[in-house]
């Protein structure tokens, strides 16, 4: 935990949608959640394609220095381009006049996360011994952008070190091999755990894996729109899956946001 | 220095300040009350009770019908509702959830340290998928920008120009310009809108794809029409 930063205000930054309901809700929740520790003076949220924007939310701060957190999952296009462009930042710390800025990485790529992978694990396939489990995590991929998949080989890499138990663990993705709609081949044991490495339940996790999985035959209705959620877990190919929610809708995400804050202050952060 | 944002509310509530956007707001023990202007004379006791800025920004997040309201200077915020706030901070975050960035862009625009960015620069400086916007033809701004933002669809006032120096001319002159009245008088608060929003960004990236394919798909016809058969 972090300590107290009165003279701190806190930005955490997602992409929000226009078409989905669900793609902002994980950012106000956990903004939420650190306005109601009080550790900073004021806590805003920015979006791409919702209100306030990055621009705007910068004259709603008042305090002398601000937290810019990515709610992201990947260093890419978003962390690189568009947010430094649109906040007017020229490196991890910028003088924006009547504030002081510090950009810290995204949230997805903090070692914390593995703490939320193998939590969610444990909760969507409770019961179940690991050593029958094959635990997939799944991303987009793009051919367009290597980092894109890095924060989801990293945390295989991670997890298969730690020899927790699982039959195996392996990443796969929407758009690029491995690919998820693979996911019998691709394992071998008889349970499968697939946690969506997503920000939100949006158009990925929620509509579009479930169909590759065939856990779907068509794209379903927005998460908050339909009335009875998934139910763990569904047969397929003699095997079954338990499908979690996106990785971001973890509250404990929070503490990942405020683990991202504490490591700028080590890494980056000039001393007082 | 710009003025604290929470003084500023203070002093406007101070003055009988009570209107944003669809919103009134009445002093209520040592809070405050908010409800829609459609139900500023039904019984409260027929409202909704909301307790909350987080209830509020629920509620705002949908329209009457059950649709998903992206912008939320729309004019189609429910009505039926009423929300008491216990104090100043959560009257606050209440009005940044119902008109995200109003208060903060129409007190920094007073005090001179916001401006109004321009649809060409804004236009000018997008990557990726939206750099298309910038061959968007002033014809198509024009037409696009009066058709999209007018009242009926964003209560928002129209700051940002073409290119910094042409006006719109399909508005009133009301629409695009910001009431220049302190905090201090108590006026209804306007919605500032100094950066064109991510809904007419892609609704300007639809404009120039749509005539790009046209133009080509009239460069082909004419290039199939002029080859012997």
């Amino acid at each position: 935990m972090i300590s107290p930063k009165p003279s701190s205000a806190l930005i955490l930054v997602g992409h929000g949608s226009t078409l989905n309901p669900d793609s902002s809700q994980p950012t106000h929740d956990h903004a939420d959640t650190i306005r109601r520790t009080g550790l900073f003076s004021e806590v805003h949220c920015a979006f791409w394609k919702e209100e306030p924007s990055m621009r705007e939310v910068l004259r709603m701060v008042d305090s002398p220095e601000v937290y810019i957190v990515p709610n992201f999952i990947s260093e890419g296009y978003f962390t690189q381009n568009v947010i430094p462009r649109e906040f007017g930042l020229s490196g991890r710390t910028t003088d924006l006049g009547h504030t002081v800025a510090h950009y810290t990485d995204p949230v997805g790529i903090h070692p914390s996360m593995t703490r939320l992978l193998l939590k969610r694990a444990a909760e969507v396939a409770e019961g179940i011994p690991l050593t029958d489990c094959s635990l997939i995590i799944v991303g987009h991929g793009t051919g367009l952008n290597d980092n894109s998949t890095k924060a989801i080989k990293d945390q295989v890499e991670i997890i298969r070190a730690m020899n927790c138990g699982f039959a195996e663990v392996i990443d796969a993705y929407m758009e690029e091999p491995p690919l998820i709609a693979d996911w019998a081949t691709l394992t071998s044991a008889p349970n499968v755990i697939v946690v969506p490495f997503f920000i939100a339940d949006g158009l990925h996790s929620f509509q579009d894996i479930p169909v590759l999985l065939g856990m779907e035959s068509e794209p379903t209705a927005a998460a908050s729109q339909i009335e009875v959620f998934r139910r763990n877990p569904y047969h397929l190919h003699g095997r079954q899956i338990y499908y979690s929610s996106a990785i971001g809708t973890e509250p404990l995400l929070a503490e990942v946001m405020l683990d991202q804050i504490a490591a700028f202050d080590t890494d980056h952060k000039p001393a007082a | 220095m710009p003025s604290s944002i929470n003084s500023a509310l203070a002093s406007w509530l101070a003055a009988g300040g009570s209107s944003i956007g669809e919103i009134s707001i009445t002093p209520h023990g040592s809070g405050w009350q908010l409800r829609h202007h459609a139900d500023s004379s039904t019984d409260p006791a027929s409202l909704k009770p909301l307790d909350s800025p987080e209830a509020l920004r629920e509620m705002a997040k949908w329209d009457a019908a059950g649709n998903y309201r992206p912008l939320h200077s729309a004019p189609n915020l429910p009505s039926g509702w009423i929300a008491s706030l216990p104090d100043l901070a959560s009257l606050r975050l209440a009005l940044d959830f119902l008109y995200p960035a109003a208060l903060a862009n129409w007190l920094r625009w007073l005090d001179g340290t916001a401006s109004a960015c321009s649809l060409r620069d804004t236009f000018n400086r997008q990557s990726g998928m939206y750099r298309v916007t910038g061959l968007i033809r002033d014809s198509e701004a024009e037409s696009l920008v009066t058709s999209s933002c007018h009242d009926g669809n964003c209560l928002r006032k129209v700051i940002w120009n073409l290119d910094g120096t042409t006006p719109w001319a399909g508005f009133p002159p009301d629409k695009t310009s910001a009431p220049s009245s302190a905090p201090e008088l108590g006026q209804p608060i306007p919605i500032l809108c100094l950066d064109l929003c991510p809904i007419l960004l892609a609704a300007a990236r639809e404009t120039v794809k749509k005539r790009m394919k046209s133009e080509s798909d009239a460069a082909k016809a004419a290039e199939a029409q002029a080859s012997p058969a």
